[in-house]
């Protein structure tokens, strides 16, 4: 049987996460139950939905959207840059949705990630909760720590960031081979099987170690990048 | 633990472990609606529930998180024995058909319409795109919702759920809703596993992790030690019978080249072991114990591998033929390795195994030569399509147990009593020592005609006397199930500048895996179906099929047409291309009609001499027509972003209705005391309506109400024998059985009613709502009187009609499909804008019902083209064994403009005119979207799926 601890507090989470060799964060679900889930079994989970992390506002010409606000209430959200929006619509259905939060998709760090690639092209703000307490931290600070053990709380948004997101897939339900996401100048791939990267050159997807897998051949995801680096810039 | 939730506002405590997958215990505490056909992948939707106000899969949430909510399931739906508003319309709609997950789909339109009245397009889908319909398409919950709004508005609903058909008729032709179909949408217990007893055994079978080995040694002993254990049978302890899988006429097509265990494995995933233990855990467990010494040979996995010389052989053992044998047999055995077995033949069906070919059969009429010397164009091309798998949401299962010193076995299948006939084989018992019950089937095309686990399950249960529930994994049916045979397809065409075809020549060449079911009937189905299409003197056809170590392959609706229709119809519009014509007026000049003696049948009859008829009732060319017209065929479509170029093509098509000469249905319609009817059915309905036809086809002919006549089907002990429900039997054979049935009890009813009126038979008459009329005295008698008085204690004898049908004649379907479709030329994005299904069925007797039945066929077929793939690694081990993917298609990917249309031909030997329907929506929709991608890219793609990568290639992009 897993063994689950329920967080009373966004510290305890925290404290429970550096305590436990093998554990992991429980938000929505859909990854830690999902078949073939990418978490280990015999993981103890660190349930944090009743912590007060979810919902959006807008605050100073920010956007917040709490860790825990699931991908629908993105979806659903008119504080939300639409392109944001578009990319939590990428989630295959509703279902999902309503379980699945922007932290939780975005900690995944797929490389066949609509979120990840979103976020990563806001260049916003990530509030998490580490040992040493709260800390802002760009979104590519925290992406780029790749074991990082803090709880996010979460991310801050320009309220006027314009951006578009694009997701190559054969169908809605399957991954995505390549999805590419701009905003502001910034420009973030992720590649299926291959990679991700995010930078203010369009052609950051050059960095990317293209391989074949069941979306495509490498040499047609390399094209696709090359394709959606030259569709429009957002222009702001 | 124990958890207090609000489920359906009442206060329930749930028991279970705290981490258990909440579906698990809903359905444990009663909540059967709350099914699963994705093993908690999260997309199939047979899960869904309301927890907390929101739709959510509650195979993703644990017990403990339920603590305090508020859980909604599609129980909430029904008061008392009434449905809801929105499982009403979905009946009536006509997508309420194998329904494993119908009421989900009704809980989550519930949901939406609560909180949105008038939902668009674009809300329906959303509330839908967690719901994954494989048998009815999605275009008809449009339709439901529609009828929802409008019962809200005005009490009533005046929207026609299909058109109507046959005036003079009160029931057939006319979309009543299935009989069944409240029981199905509000979630009652039909399902196997709803049968299951507490005390079930688990079994679980232990699988190969190469493609070609043999076994050289298997260790049980560790295992068997294992409290718990029950037993473990293998390849050195099953019986040494030998039979095969495929659920088909006997003596079978096929060859018998397998038994339960084998000492050589052919693909990954093959059976090992089989432990049967108290519960899953234990047998879980004692697999791991299991020791096995492998001996890997290599593997071949296409076509051209198996065919290559000194190419590995996948059987390499005795042959052995029950009739025809060869002289130089002998000789050619001592090649053989007895490691392999056996395979035998039941007749010739011209295999080789020394050369991996399981079957061949080669056959034509005219002078090819000539025909192609006369062409001003030649194409020729080769096609290949893909492994692909029927995907019902039901996944195989299987509950037995010993009753009365009889096996009975309750199972999800197509063919009860081939089930009876091959289990009985196995377990090398007489047939009346087995009972099979069909319950009902969450989704089957194909897969289910084939007995795949209950030859298993029926011996284990046989040998060790305990209860066993087995069902396949999501991923077990990928790779342990059947799947569609590969084939590559080459088509050489001939024709004329005016569009006349001179010739065409097809080289079949199919791959059947590691075992031979259907190996020689469904490469025959590519050219059986296909060739007699076409008005050309000079056609010939060679097929093989070879054996390899691709997961096992077998039947899967449309059996072999939809390949033999990607080749033969895209090759047609390839040729049309190169003479510089017009494909649909090339079609329209080249297809038969009715009268038209089909001489090519000859050689096409699944293995024995086939019989040439002319074409019968047909509207094909009916289908074309408005096909054309409906998509505004020649009119060049464009879009107003450059980089979208948008085609269009078509396919026309035809199937089968059951196999004449070969197929055989029985049925009874018993008058019951009070004088309502029960129907008793040889025929498998599997979600289809095939007793909804049954019961019409009796109310029409005993002038009685619909709801006066009940059905029982495809049980062995209390129905008469039918040979399945595959080839597109149902209605045609089944719905036949039933009619002859039906009409038996009528003559019996006025022979009694005229003993008992004391009037002459020829004066009377039945008439509606149920009575016998004298048309000279004018007097009535009752249903129940007649009854009543037949079966009292001078009575003469209860009133049983007996009808038994076989045919020579066929009632072929016909139609045509249109596609358009429009691609990116930039990043080969594919969107099917317009999808039209017309066909001609004969009598619809279930309107509604066949439409959606085009509508689901055709969204498997767009699923097979565009997206749907088995993918193995390089050892042969499946890749892609979850929903996601393998790539089904979602409400999404429908089609925007998506409309089916039947065609109004009564045939003169279907029952009241009907013919088959949803099998031959397979067909059109690969050839029709490759030729529209053609039409809009100038590229042909020749292999399934079709996709923007291919195209992309094909333009030189990369």
């Amino acid at each position: 049987m897993r063994k689950i601890i329920r967080a009373e507090s966004i510290e305890e989470a925290v404290k429970l996460r550096h305590e436990i060799e093998n554990s992991a964060y429980l938000a929505g679900g859909t990854e830690v139950m999902r078949l073939g889930s990418s978490v280990d079994e015999d993981a103890v989970l660190i349930d944090i939905n009743s912590l007060p992390l979810s919902g959006i506002r807008k605050e100073n010409g920010k956007v917040i959207i709490g860790a825990l606000t699931t991908l629908q209430e993105i979806k659903e959200s008119d504080l939300v840059p639409s392109f944001i929006r578009e990319a939590a619509a990428f989630a295959a259905s509703l279902q999902l949705r309503n379980a699945a939060t922007i932290a939780g998709n975005f900690a995944l760090r797929r490389d066949d990630g609509f979120m990840t690639a979103a976020l990563l092209a806001t260049e916003c703000t990530v509030t998490i909760m580490c040992t040493k307490g709260k800390k802002e931290k760009s979104i590519s600070e925290y992406f780029e720590k790749k074991e990082c053990r803090a709880v996010v709380m979460n991310f801050v948004i320009d309220e006027n960031r314009i951006g578009s997101i694009r997701r190559i897939a054969r169908a809605s339900h399957m991954h995505a081979a390549v999805i590419r996401a701009e905003s502001c100048g910034c420009w973030a791939y992720t590649v299926s099987g291959s990679g991700i990267a995010y930078g203010h050159d369009k052609d950051v997807y050059k960095s990317i170690d293209f391989k074949d897998d069941l979306t495509g051949s490498a040499s047609y995801k390399r094209y696709l990048a090359s394709v959606l680096a030259e569709e429009g810039e957002s222009g702001c | 633990m124990v958890v207090n939730a609000i489920i359906n506002g009442s206060p329930v405590s749930l028991e279970g472990r705290e981490d258990e997958r909440l579906r698990n215990v809903l359905y444990r505490a009663g909540y059967n609606t709350v099914r699963d056909s994705d093993d908690s992948e999260g997309f199939a939707g047979s899960d869904t529930i309301v927890f907390n106000g929101k739709l959510r899969y509650s195979n993703l949430i644990m017990l403990y998180q339920a603590e305090g909510a508020v859980i909604r399931t599609a129980e909430s739906l029904r008061h008392g024995r009434e449905i809801n508003d929105v499982q009403k319309a979905m009946v009536k709609a006509g997508v309420v058909q194998s329904a494993y997950n119908a009421p989900e789909a009704a809980l989550a339109l519930t949901v939406l319409l609560e909180k949105n009245p008038e939902p668009s397009k674009e809300e329906i889908k959303e509330a839908l795109s967690g719901i994954f319909i494989r048998d009815a398409g999605y275009e008809h919950y449009y339709l439901a919702v529609d009828m929802v709004r409008e019962m809200r508005e005005k009490g009533e609903t005046s929207i026609a759920s299909g058109p109507s058909f046959r005036d003079e008729l009160r029931y057939v032709g006319k979309p009543t809703g299935k009989i069944d179909g409240d029981a199905l949408v509000a979630g009652d217990r039909l399902f196997v596993e709803d049968k299951v007893q507490d005390h079930a055994y688990a079994l679980h079978v232990l699988r190969s992790p190469f493609a070609h080995a043999y076994i050289k040694a298997i260790d049980t002993s560790e295992a068997e030690k294992l409290e718990g254990v029950v037993d473990i049978i293998t390849a050195f302890n099953c019986p040494d019978i030998y039979y095969m899988q495929a659920g088909q006429g006997y003596p079978e097509p096929s060859p018998y080249d397998r038994r339960l265990f084998n000492k050589k494995v052919r693909h990954v995933g093959d059976r090992v072991a089989a432990i049967i233990a108290k519960d899953e855990e234990t047998a879980l467990k004692a697999a791991s114990l299991i020791k096995v010494e492998y001996d890997p040979i290599k593997p071949v996995f296409t076509v051209e591998e198996a065919m290559a010389d000194g190419a590995p052989l996948v059987h390499n053992g005795i042959v052995e033929y029950a009739s025809g044998a060869p002289d130089d047999l002998d000789e050619y055995n001592k090649r053989a390795d007895e490691r392999d077995g056996k395979v035998i033949y039941q007749f010739p069906l011209h295999g080789d195994i020394r050369k991996n070919i399981a079957a061949s059969a080669h056959g034509g009429i005219g002078d090819m030569e000539k025909g192609f010397a006369e062409a001003d164009a030649i194409v020729d091309e080769t096609y290949q399509t893909s492994q692909v798998q029927c995907t019902p949401l039901e996944p195989h299962v299987c509950y037995a147990y010993m009753e009365g010193g009889r096996l009975v076995l309750r199972c999800s299948t197509q063919v009860p009593y081939h089930v009876r006939r091959i289990v009985a084989k196995v377990c090398d018992i007489p047939e009346n020592k087995v009972h099979v019950i069909k319950e009902r089937v969450g989704g089957g095309y194909g897969s289910k005609q084939d007995i795949l686990i209950e030859d298993l399950v029926g011996y284990a249960v046989w040998k060790t006397g305990v209860p066993i529930y087995y069902r396949n994994t999501r991923a077990e049916e990928f790779y342990a199930n059947s799947t569609r045979h590969p084939m590559r397809v080459r088509v050489k065409m001939g024709g004329k500048k005016d569009g006349t075809i001179t010739a065409i020549y097809m080289d079949v060449r199919a791959n059947t895996g590691p075992y031979g079911n259907h190996c020689l009937t469904v490469p025959m189905n590519a050219s059986s179906k296909t060739l007699p299409i076409f008005r050309v003197d000079n056609m010939y056809y060679d097929l093989i099929t070879y054996y390899t170590n691709i997961p096992p392959t077998g039947a899967y609706q449309g059996y072999g047409a939809p390949k033999g229709y990607f080749g033969i119809i895209s090759c047609m519009g390839e040729l049309a291309q190169k003479l510089g014509i017009d494909p649909l007026e090339m079609a329209k000049k080249n297809i038969v009609e009715e009268g038209y003696m089909l001489e090519i049948l000859k050689g096409l009859g699944e293995g024995r001499e086939g019989t040439v008829v002319p074409v019968g009732s047909c509207g094909l060319k009916e289908a074309l027509e408005l096909g054309g017209e409906m998509i505004e065929w020649g009119k060049k479509e464009t879009s107003d972003d450059p980089d979208w170029k948008i085609g269009k093509g078509f396919a026309m098509i035809q199937q089968g209705s059951g196999l004449p000469g070969l197929d055989h249905s029985n049925a009874q319609v018993k008058l019951l005391t009070d004088g309502t009817v029960l129907v008793l059915s040889g025929g498998a309905d599997l979600g289809t309506g095939l007793d909804t036809i049954s019961a019409k086809v009796a109310a029409e002919i005993l002038q009685v109400p619909l709801e006066k006549v009940s059905v029982v089907s495809g049980d062995t002990d209390s129905c008469m024998f039918d040979t399945g429900a595959y080839a597109s039997s149902g209605t045609y054979f089944s719905g036949n059985a039933s009619l002859k049935a039906a009409e038996d009890l009528k003559t019996k009813m006025l022979h009694e009613a005229a003993l008992q009126m004391g009037e002459k038979e020829e004066d009377l008459v039945l008439e509606y709502p149920g009575k016998v009329k004298s048309l000279s005295s004018g007097k009535e008698l009752s249903y129940f009187q007649l009854s009543h008085d037949a079966t009292a204690g001078d009575g003469r004898g209860q009133l049983i009609g007996t009808g038994s049908f076989t045919t020579p004649n066929f009632a072929v379907p016909y139609g045509a499909h249109f596609a358009e479709v429009a691609v990116n030329v930039k990043t080969g994005e594919i969107k099917v804008l317009k999808f039209y299904a017309l066909q001609d069925a004969g009598t619809p007797i279930n309107p509604e019902l066949a439409l959606c039945q085009m509508y689901g066929a055709a969204m498997k077929s767009i699923g097979h083209t565009l997206y749907e793939d088995m993918v193995l690694d390089k050892d042969g081990r499946c890749l892609t064994t979850d929903f996601t993917d393998y790539g089904v298609p979602m409400i999404n990917e429908a089609p925007d403009d998506f409309r089916a249309e039947l065609i109004d031909i009564n045939d003169k030997f279907g029952p009241f005119g009907a013919k088959s329907i949803s099998e031959i929506a397979c067909n059109g929709a690969a050839p029709a979207i490759a030729m529209a991608i053609a039409d809009a890219t100038g590229v042909w793609v020749r292999s399934w799926p079709i996709t923007g990568e291919k195209i992309l290639k094909g333009l030189g992009k990369f």
